[in-house]
């Protein structure tokens, strides 16, 4: 057997009348989205594929699965259906399949007039077959931090939303970092505190993986118009220079601390004790001992949702990743 | 790259922070107090402290606030927290109370031990609240939650007034006040009721919950109706031959029995929260996404309702009160044996009225809303029929061509149908309905919040789009009223007059007989 559209249409197409003969006859189909998941990791990939038919349950999707550990052929082609909600399944082996041939075969299975999200779980960002399929995806999620703690896949995520002109891009990566994002921002809701984002010494993240560090130094140094001078450096427009530094600690995925130092206070958040809640100081003028605070730490599954029902370009997100870049120039 | 701004000029204009563009927070923030009145009572512990503790849990709350708890109860400090540790622990939707978070959350309660009418009492209350200003960093705002027994209500607002809580003595922040549904018995003590709030808080302070309001599918309404464009040219009396809305329950009274006595399904349901969902159908597209802006146009379409004729109400209206039956599968007993319940009790359980809306767009379509408890299925709904067909083309002549029928889903279902008419597939012209259903499937990723914590935050932040104004109040209560009062007057004979696990009274399907409709299966 082989990728055959005619073959893999009509066997979806007999699945859908047999369902139809069944218990709950009269099915109307509806589709919310088309979702394609590319995986090549062997370990990793039932969980993928086990969350994939969960989310396309809760939203009603045409589902493609690309699984490149297996060699070019169908592996299931199902129609399904769950009480009122409808899902077509198409899981494909696609290993050794060229790039343009995966994109050309996806675009002839897409349900027309309903968003493309890709799902990319695999590291390769530099990989043609990723740069291909985002040419047809109006979403693309990704995690760069989900299997390689470096510094490569977001690096190459930079450079392939550069090219890249009509998706918009998710990274998971950044997603979990909007409480830590948000508890940094608070610090400078008060008026006084604000005055010291324009005398900045040094930006400090310390994670266990670099997607993290960078996103936040990239967020960080995008929002209040620092320029990137090199690596380890923003600069001010008059040439005041502010340090910028990843510490590796703890585990992938986790932050442990922040810290961004002014000329007169240093402002402090640390991972608590337990996963859910953080210490925040501020040391200097005015400021306050640690103190405990919650923070959110949700669970992928309600990070993916929410990437894939954004359907606007998240500006702050891609100016973040814009600076990141230029950061790993 | 970078932003043109220079960061020195970004931070400090206008008090703009430039990292908050962007970031998709719900966080509250205005510090405040918030002083819930009844703090012992059911609803404390059941919605509102569980509602503030996950507000906390999720970083929504502001960096400073205070909650003070109000009663009689004989609690202290440590009192009132331990007793909220349980509340939390067993209603609470994020499971029991966790540390850190709970321990520094519970820091900020405090108990106020007080009779109602006691002004003394109010002003330790305003000691306590300016305390926590200094200690706590609240700021001077206030929200007054009111979860008493309504007869407390007016009370408690003087004595606000009296001790000096009042919005008139508050120079350093805003005071707010949330008052819990009913609003009022019927018309004349709602605007006693409304006399006595006016006195002390302008209409802009004053938060008239209906919780229905804060449940994510009454919300989608508002999103069918006008983020497709296709429904608003049919959106009218020339297309729509009726509008049926249901509020149905299995339920029947349970331990409410004492309350509901004294209310009714019309005063319980129909007058509140049907009526705010055929606000919700009917009204013109508001002009801004503003509170005000869709508050105008609910109270414009609730102006246009015709009033019932007191000698009508026996054609356009029709009660019930469940006996015996049997409830997916179990007996259940009539509400006349219910705990609290009066062995003669004339109360209606179920409540079905029609009004008619005289406006260019609705002039002469029927607005069915009906609500009981102990019925067939739990389901509220709203479901749109369109007229039928003027002349029929096609189909055999034992086919039966329906209309089409728009069903928004509310609960326990959230989605839409759509019923629409098909050819069979064959040699022959046979059509058939088809239902063509949209649903959310549940129980995957992001969960939507309980209704009280959306409200309360919304209170917090200044929001009132979900709330319901004064005015829509007292209309509201002037259709009802006439209902109301032939009801109160007439016993009933008949009751109980269907059986719990049925579709209701009869005589709820001869009102629709009457106009040539009958009600969709519940």
């Amino acid at each position: 057997m082989s990728l055959d559209v005619g073959h893999i249409v009509a066997e979806l197409k007999r699945s859908r009348h047999e369902l139809s003969l069944g218990e709950g006859a009269s099915h109307v189909w509806t589709s919310t989205m088309n979702l394609i998941v590319f995986t090549s990791s062997r370990e990793n990939k039932q969980w993928i594929i086990e969350r994939a038919c969960r989310l396309s349950q809760k939203h009603p999707s045409r589902l493609m699965i690309f699984d490149a550990t297996i060699a070019a052929n169908p592996v299931h082609i199902e129609a399904t259906a769950d009480g009122a909600v409808s899902c077509d399944r198409i899981e494909l082996g696609v290993e050794g399949v060229p790039a343009k041939e995966l994109s050309s075969l996806a675009e002839a299975l897409i349900v027309p007039d309903v968003p493309v999200v890709l799902w990319w779980t695999d590291k390769g960002l530099d990989d043609e077959r990723f740069v291909e399929l985002t040419t047809i995806a109006n979403n693309v999620l990704v995690d760069c931090s989900g299997v390689d703690t470096s510094e490569r896949s977001i690096k190459n995520l930079a450079r392939t939303m550069a090219g890249a002109k009509n998706a918009s891009f998710r990274d998971l990566a950044w997603a979990r970092l909007s409480s830590w994002r948000e508890q940094v921002a608070h610090f400078f809701d008060v008026q006084t505190y604000r005055l010291e984002l324009g005398k900045l010494k040094s930006f400090e993240v310390a994670s266990g993986s670099a997607a993290e560090a960078l996103y936040l130094a990239g967020w960080f140094g995008n929002r209040l118009g620092l320029k990137v001078c090199n690596r380890t450096t923003f600069c001010y427009t008059d040439g005041r220079e502010v340090n910028v530094q990843h510490i590796r600690s703890g585990d992938p995925r986790r932050i442990v601390s922040i810290k961004v130092t002014s000329a007169n206070n240093v402002f402090s958040i640390r991972a608590g004790e337990s996963w859910d809640s953080i210490l925040v100081s501020i040391e200097g003028n005015g400021g306050y001992p640690e103190r405990v605070a919650p923070i959110l730490s949700p669970d992928n599954t309600s990070l993916f949702e929410h990437a894939i029902l954004a359907r606007e370009t998240d500006e702050t997100f891609e100016g973040a990743l814009r600076t990141v870049g230029e950061l790993l120039a | 790259m970078a932003d043109t701004a220079a960061p020195e000029k970004a931070s400090s204009q206008n008090g703009v922070n430039p990292l908050r563009t962007g970031l998709d927070s719900t966080r509250i923030t205005d510090s405040c107090n918030i002083v819930f009145f009844g703090a012992t009572g059911d609803l404390m512990k059941r919605m509102l402290l569980p509602a503030m503790y996950n507000l906390r849990l999720e970083d929504t709350m502001p960096k400073n606030f205070g909650i003070v708890g109000f009663s009689r109860g004989d609690w202290d400090d440590d009192g009132f927290r331990g007793a909220m540790k349980d509340a939390v622990n067993q209603f609470s939707r994020s499971g029991p109370a966790k540390d850190p978070i709970w321990s520094e959350f519970a820091s900020r309660l405090s108990f106020q031990q007080c009779e109602f009418d006691d002004v003394e009492c109010y002003k330790k209350l305003k000691a306590r609240l300016e305390a926590n200003d200094r200690d706590l960093g609240t700021a001077g705002n206030r929200l007054f939650y009111l979860s008493t027994p309504p007869s407390l209500f007016a009370k408690i607002v003087d004595m606000l007034d009296q001790s000096g809580l009042g919005p008139k003595n508050n120079t350093k922040g805003w005071t707010r006040i949330i008052v819990e549904k009913p609003f009022g018995t019927d018309l004349d003590s709602a605007r006693a009721l409304q006399a006595e709030i006016s006195k002390v808080f302008d209409e802009k302070q004053v938060y008239r919950i209906d919780h229905y309001l804060g449940k994510e599918p009454v919300q989608d309404i508002m999103a069918l109706r006008f983020a497709n464009v296709m429904f608003e040219p049919l959106w009218n009396r020339r297309y729509i031959d009726c509008v049926q809305i249901t509020a149905a329950e299995t339920v029947g009274v349970e331990l409410r029995g004492g309350y509901y006595d004294n209310a009714g399904a019309l005063r319980d349901m129909i007058q509140n929260h049907v009526i705010n969902l055929l606000t919700l159908v009917a009204m013109e597209p508001p002009v801004s996404p503003s509170a005000d802006a869709i508050r105008d146009e609910k109270f414009k379409v609730l102006s246009a309702v015709r009033p019932i004729a007191m000698d009508d109400v026996w054609n356009v209206s029709a009660r019930g009160q469940y006996g015996p039956g049997t409830i997916e599968g179990k007996a259940v007993p009539g509400y006349r044996q219910e705990p609290d319940v009066r062995p003669d009790s004339n109360t209606e359980t179920y409540a079905a009225v029609r009004f008619l809306i005289d406006n260019w767009r609705w002039a002469g379509t029927p607005f069915y809303m009906r609500s009981g408890k102990h019925l067939a299925r739990k389901t509220s709904e709203i479901a749109v029929r369109f007229k039928p067909i003027p002349h029929r083309l096609f189909g055999e002549a034992g086919d039966q061509i329906e209309p089409n029928v728009l069903v928004m889903k509310i609960q326990p279902e959230e989605g839409v149908s759509l019923r629409f008419a098909a050819k069979v597939p064959g040699a022959k012209m046979h059509i058939r309905s088809v239902s063509m259903d949209f649903n959310y499937g549940t129980g995957f990723g992001v969960v939507s919040p309980p209704a009280y914590e959306r409200l309360i935050g919304d209170a917090m932040r200044g929001d009132a789009t979900l709330f319901t104004r004064w005015d829509a109040v007292e209309a509201a209560w002037e259709r009802v009223m006439p209902v109301l009062t032939r009801w109160q007057s007439d016993i009933d004979p008949s009751f109980p007059n269907y059986a719990a696990g049925s579709q209701g009274p009869s005589s709820s399907d001869e009102m629709l007989a009457r106009d040539g409709f009958s009600w969709r299966r519940i």
